[in-house]
């Protein structure tokens, strides 16, 4: 294979820190699983450092333990060498997906998911319509059936709120109720794609407590999907489409936030994606909510919630944007909460943009060793900051036998109603 | 070394005793077993087995014994020398998945676990009993307890509390002909009428067989313990406090000293721990035991460390804040990733007395050779390990690293020490053995070595030099041109945008 | 010319099967071999090297413990294992592996050595320093061998400073269970004493005794926390020392939660001795005593073998893995195939 983007070759550097000393191996949710060295961060680095060498014969060989990967970075946080993994993932996804684009069903309907449906809200909407509209009429199934939901879709996703759950925000600026301290800050929230219709409790409480706190928020309209996932799946052309939209989309606004991890993490790197200024000003903008909120300080006292509360670190939080501290922060402000910190918090839930659709059997047996260090806490409710990680959890959570709800963050630092 | 018999049938065979999820053989893949941490020397192999138990490993031997296949045990593939990579078209037999603690006696202080064991994951699991697994090589987090027993590791801790071979009992091996023996006994190493069986096999690289159950002693936590790091503005006043420490009958747990370019190696990566990066060398003690020793002997050695002119102590026995002093030694070597694409890690061995006089003369060689060497090292043991960063896509720098090496290795012999302290011959000293040990001797260990491992199967071209080289006093020179011409060194990509 | 190139040129010279000898205090423990030359090594007595800064030495094999122990003591060091007669007599036959548990024994403290083949080729294997692990540690080999492998002729050891303080203490005429207590209760400290051997008399009297070391603060808390009994250093840690001409002394390894079992597999009044690291001894009042005992040690996970009996009983025992036999059968015939040193 010839390295054909500069990318590739950059990646390729990048590839030659590795000193091949093993010490992210523990770290890795595949290698924990399969114990194959090939899915391990070294292994994986090895081979595609392999692969720019032009050692590798058959390209498509390698791609399934490539695909395995959920790019969940924890190898990062473990690497003393400081190896750049995702990075060199993505670049050499990238170039398998352009020189050999997969084929079969599930490839097509990746993309075509990615791009025509995940990428575009409208589309997106009526797609969560269409589910409701199935599941009020009993036809999860067949909406399974149909595939317009994947069978391994269905055992994760929770039902699908009621439309009042779904309706989007209001774009434009919002202003702080009467009567509160403000702030004289103005930020600007990213929605998010499937935040918006599968969470939407959880874009109106961002808004409600960044209002609360005194903040003036702004939404742009024509903000888009941040494209991570297609990143992820080796399309950074089209993600390079919707990242260039979000800049212009947030041109004006100083501070953007966004309570989605992977959306966050990946609008952090847009830098990287565009290697653009336009690009690397935008990732300097981008905070996540905890972050903001923690720098800030809260001025309005949450609710009480008389609770135990476990707190699961998103890998696109605490491996992707190094944040731990803050969360916890602010959510041992809430009165009466008994926050406690599960075993190995801070590995991957297996949810992964959509790798649990990918590759669901590994995906479940990750998912089911984290519902296992969850409920070893015992907690009355689990929180987590990423829409895929809260599906994942909760999917495995009821799984396993245990009712426990799982909310974001930022639903408990909602102020007494 | 015995070629391997055709046998094109072998993948199906071992897909049907393991199952085809558990034998990989796509040849790409393959390629991420070609090495160990000893990255110079490269060698794909021909298939790679993840068996769960003894029988399943009693099950592969057999099969590959009969097809006259070599096979190589790895365990997590962080051996600094080259032990686990498959010479000779063998077959990798992963310990990867034989993760069991099978059982853990708190009232005789033994565990007894499976080869792939991590082991960290060992002392986390006893960590409620108040218990601990001693020996704690620098990548504990990762390696496993197998592979220690093939390496006789080290680690920090083993100055005080003994190498692997201290700590090891009871083994069940798979010997090359898939014949299953247990050496050793819940009760020790070797009944009073037998031999030391395995004291023999702890060391031997993996070339005696496979062992696929390990009952290992377990110790006591302390009462406290107690980490102090003290930096000195030259090397041999940290040397000097080492010896003045041991010499005083002083027995820490550990007794580590980083050199200035480690430190500032170390400050850069993840695993900064705050240590001053003006210092020429920082030592860092750890002292346990019950509290009103473990007070004295603080005292006593902060007066050492007086008298030598220490910069700055510092003191912890907050385990947050003790980890943060040991963080940049643990971390090292993955450190030194930073300074250049390639790190070769030297392991040799002085006499204790010798610390300085080795010190001063690795500078040298190091500036000689013009070489970026850095040290870190296991001071209270004389376990020296210079390491040298460079480029491995150069080549001169590649060989200049390479006869540094052999220099160094040459000093460690000539003050009367060891080649390796603690990371084994594998196929990286083959070529130094000879400076340590005359034919005569090698002659004695191939025949013990026979007597497991008649037919040269397991672990081939490990350790023992092959037959024809015993005789040369040095090969260094042909390995440099080794280096030179035949090694397949990577190529820069070529991009074409 | 090497002081040992006489042994080497005598041994080529095919002297038929030879018996290597130290003091000969423990001659009595091995099989009888009437037609062997032995083959005295106690004339070879030099310390060749006693590098007290690194706390190495090498010793000849024919240097007696006594004397190694003295000068040892002018640079206060210690070799930190019972037993005595010559330092290879004591490494070769291992009389008591660790004095308690965790403490080093002599596999623990050889560090190297230089031997010869039977066939009169001179080897080394290991290295003088404290860590090595260069080449296969073929000198792990001697400890135990009884000589009959090869013949080590110097052997590199590691020393450990003499503790600041120390105090050898023995409780006596106690009640079975409240030794046994009295055990678990050193044990469990984080730093148990560095000897530790529980012995039954004659009378069926338990004793515990042993030795704390370290810093006279630890010493004196320890001593005072059990109450332990001060004492001068026993002569003798074996029981074989008292045992009568009669009696075979049978012995082995049992590990602490064995000890109950251990004990009532032998007769009531049996003259019994069991240190720390696992090694016990036991005066049996006859052979068939030993046997019914043999048939239940294995139960309760001791290995057990006679030690001291007439020729036809010394070795008799539990029964030994197959594989491991094999192994040191195999490792017999490869250092020395024509069975020269018995």
């Amino acid at each position: 294979m010839v390295l054909s983007s500069e990318s590739l070759v950059e990646s390729y550097t990048r590839t030659l820190d590795c000193v091949h000393c093993g010490l992210c191996l523990p770290h890795c949710p595949t290698h924990q699983v399969l114990g194959v060295e090939a899915d391990s961060p070294r292994g994986r680095i090895y081979l595609m450092r392999a692969l720019a060498e032009g050692r590798i014969e058959e390209p498509e060989s390698i791609r399934p333990f490539l695909d395995r990967c959920l790019d969940c970075r924890a190898c990062e946080t473990a690497c003393p060498s400081g190896v750049r993994y995702g990075e060199i993932l993505e670049a050499t996804r990238a170039e398998l997906e352009r020189a050999q684009p997969k084929r079969g069903i599930a490839a097509w309907l990746t993309r075509t998911l990615l791009w025509h449906v995940v990428a575009n809200q409208r589309r997106l909407r009526l797609m969560f319509w269409l589910l409701r509209t199935s599941e009020v009429l009993g036809l999860r199934w067949l909406a399974t059936k149909l595939r317009l939901m994947p069978a391994s879709m269905a055992q994760i996703a929770p039902p699908v709120p009621p439309a009042s759950e779904r309706r989007p925000l209001r774009t434009g600026v919002h202003k702080p109720p009467p009567g509160t301290k403000l702030r004289d800050v103005r930020v600007a929230l990213f929605t998010g794609c499937v935040m918006e219709p599968m969470f939407g409790r959880v874009n109106r409480a961002t808004l409600t407590v960044l209002l609360a706190n005194g903040f003036e928020v702004h939404i742009p309209e024509s903000q888009r999907c941040c494209g991570a996932l297609l990143v992820h799946a080796g399309q950074p052309d089209r993600a390079r489409t919707l990242a260039n939209e979000n800049v212009r989309a947030f041109a004006d606004d100083d501070i953007v936030l966004n309570n989605s991890a992977g959306c966050g993490c990946a609008m952090k790197e847009y830098d990287h994606l565009l290697g653009t200024a336009d690009g690397k000003a935008f990732a300097a903008k981008c905070q996540d909510i905890s972050e903001f909120l923690a720098t800030e300080g809260l001025t309005a006292t949450p609710a009480e919630q008389p609770i135990r509360v476990a707190y699961d670190d998103p890998c696109h939080l605490c491996h992707g944007q190094g944040v731990t501290r803050q969360p916890r922060e602010l959510l041992q402000q809430v009165p009466g909460i008994d926050l406690v910190s599960p075993t190995k918090s801070d590995d991957c839930c297996g949810s992964a943009g959509i790798y649990n659709m990918l590759q669901p059997k590994l995906a479940a047996e990750i998912g089911r060793t984290k519902a296992a260090h969850l409920h070893e806490c015992a907690p009355d409710m689990i929180v987590t900051g990423n829409p895929g990680c809260m599906m994942q959890i909760d999917s495995h959570m009821r799984r396993s036998g245990h009712n426990v709800p799982v909310r974001h963050p930022i639903e408990l630092l909602l102020p007494p109603q | 070394m015995t070629s391997p018999a055709k046998s094109p049938n072998l993948e199906r065979d071992l897909a049907q005793l393991l199952g085809r999820d558990r034998v990989l053989c796509t040849r790409d893949a393959l390629l991420a077993w070609e090495c160990d941490g000893f990255t110079v020397h490269k060698s794909r192999p021909r298939a790679v087995v993840l068996p769960e138990s003894t029988a399943e490993v009693q099950a592969v031997i057999k099969l590959l014994h009969s097809a006259n296949v070599p096979f190589v045990p790895r365990g997590a593939g962080t051996c600094l020398s080259g032990g686990p990579t498959a010479s000779g078209n063998a077959v990798i037999i992963d310990c990867a998945r034989m993760r069991k603690v099978i059982k853990i006696s708190t009232e005789d202080l033994f565990a007894v676990v499976q080869p792939g064991v991590v082991n960290l994951n060992l002392t986390t699991e006893v960590t409620p009993y108040g218990l601990h697994y001693a020996p704690d090589p620098s990548s504990q987090s990762v390696c496993t307890i197998g592979g220690n027993l093939a390496e006789n590791s080290g680690g920090p801790h083993c100055f005080k509390y003994g190498m692997t071979t201290d700590h090891v009992l009871a083994a069940t091996i798979v010997l090359p002909d898939g014949e299953v023996v247990h050496l050793g006994s819940t009760t020790g190493p070797r009944t009073p009428h037998g031999i030391d069986v395995l004291g023999l096999f702890c060391g031997s690289e993996g070339t005696f067989g496979i062992a696929t159950e390990i009952t290992v002693r377990l110790c006591r936590n302390q009462q406290e313990v107690r980490t102090m790091l003290a930096s000195f503005d030259s090397m041999s006043a940290a040397c000097r406090s080492v010896g003045k420490i041991i010499s005083a009958g002083l027995v820490p747990a550990a007794l580590e000293i980083l050199d200035q370019a480690t430190i500032r190696a170390v400050e850069a990566s993840i695993y900064r721990a705050g240590y001053p990066e003006n210092a020429a060398a920082v030592l860092l003690v750890e002292l346990d035991g019950p509290h009103e020793v473990v007070v004295e002997d603080a005292a006593e050695i902060a007066t050492i460390f007086v008298a030598h002119d220490a910069l700055k102590v510092e003191e912890a026995t907050d385990p947050k804040e003790r980890k943060r002093l040991w963080k940049g030694r643990k971390g090292a070597f993955g450190a030194m990733g930073r300074i250049d694409t390639d790190l070769y890690v030297l392991d040799g061995v002085v006499p204790r007395t010798k610390l300085e006089e080795a010190l001063e003369k690795i500078t040298e060689i190091g500036q000689r050779h013009r070489v970026n060497l850095t040290n870190v090292f296991h001071a209270g043991d004389g376990n020296l390990h210079p390491n040298i960063s460079f480029d491995g896509r150069d080549k001169e720098a590649t060989a200049r690293t390479i006869a540094a090496g052999h220099e160094i290795l040459q000093l460690c012999m000539d003050l009367g020490g060891s080649i390796t302290g603690e990371h084994g011959i594998g196929t990286e000293k083959l070529d130094h053995v000879s400076m340590m040990f005359e034919p005569e001797d090698l002659e004695v260990m191939a025949r013990v070595r026979a007597v497991f491992n008649p037919d040269d199967l397991c672990n081939p071209g490990k350790v023992l030099p092959q037959r024809n080289a015993c005789a040369e006093v040095s090969k260094w020179p042909q390995m440099v041109a080794k280096v030179l011409d035949v090694e397949d060194t990577p190529q820069e990509p070529e991009s074409t945008s | 010319m090497n002081r040992f190139d006489d042994i080497a040129t005598w041994l080529r010279s095919s002297p038929g099967r030879v018996r290597v000898s130290g003091s000969g205090s423990r001659a009595h423990t091995l099989p009888k071999i009437t037609d062997a030359t032995p083959l005295h090594l106690s004339q070879y007595n030099r310390i060749e090297r006693l590098d007290a800064g690194d706390q190495t030495c090498t010793v000849e094999c024919g240097v007696p413990r006594a004397e190694l122990d003295a000068a040892l003591a002018e640079h206060e060091l210690e070799l930190p294992c019972l037993g005595g007669g010559t330092i290879g007599g004591l490494f070769a036959t291992d009389p008591f592996g660790p004095a308690a548990a965790g403490c080093p024994g002599p596999r623990n403290l050889l560090l190297g050595m230089e031997a010869l083949l039977a066939s009169g080729s001179a080897f080394k294997s290991g290295a003088r320093v404290v860590k090595s692990v260069a080449g296969f540690d073929v000198h792990k080999l001697f400890v135990g061998s009884t000589g009959r492998l090869f013949v080590a002729t110097k052997l590199h050891l590691r020393l450990k400073p003499r503790p600041r303080t120390e105090q050898w203490f023995a409780n006596r005429a106690l009640e079975r269970d409240q030794a046994l207590q009295l055990i678990h209760a050193l044990r469990q400290e984080a730093q148990p004493p560095t000897v530790l051997q529980l012995r039954r008399e004659r009378d069926g009297s338990f004793a515990v005794g042993g030795r704390v070391t370290g810093r006279s603060v630890h010493v004196t808390s320890i001593c005072k926390q059990h109450e332990l009994a001060a004492c001068e250093r026993p002569a003798s840690f074996h029981v074989a020392a008292a045992a009568n001409s009669s009696e075979e002394v049978l012995n082995g390894n049992a590990l602490p939660s064995a000890l109950p079992s251990l004990l009532s597999a032998l007769p009531e009044g049996a003259p019994f001795t069991w240190l720390g690291g696992g090694r016990f001894e036991a005066a049996m009042p006859h052979s068939q005593a030993t046997d019914a005992a043999l048939q239940q040690l294995p139960q309760a996970n001791v290995t057990g073998t006679v030690l001291i009996g007439t020729d036809a009983r010394r070795g008799v025992g539990t029964p030994m893995d197959p594989g491991e036999q094999r192994l040191a059968e195999g490792l017999k015939h490869a250092l020395d195939p024509d069975g020269t040193l018995v």
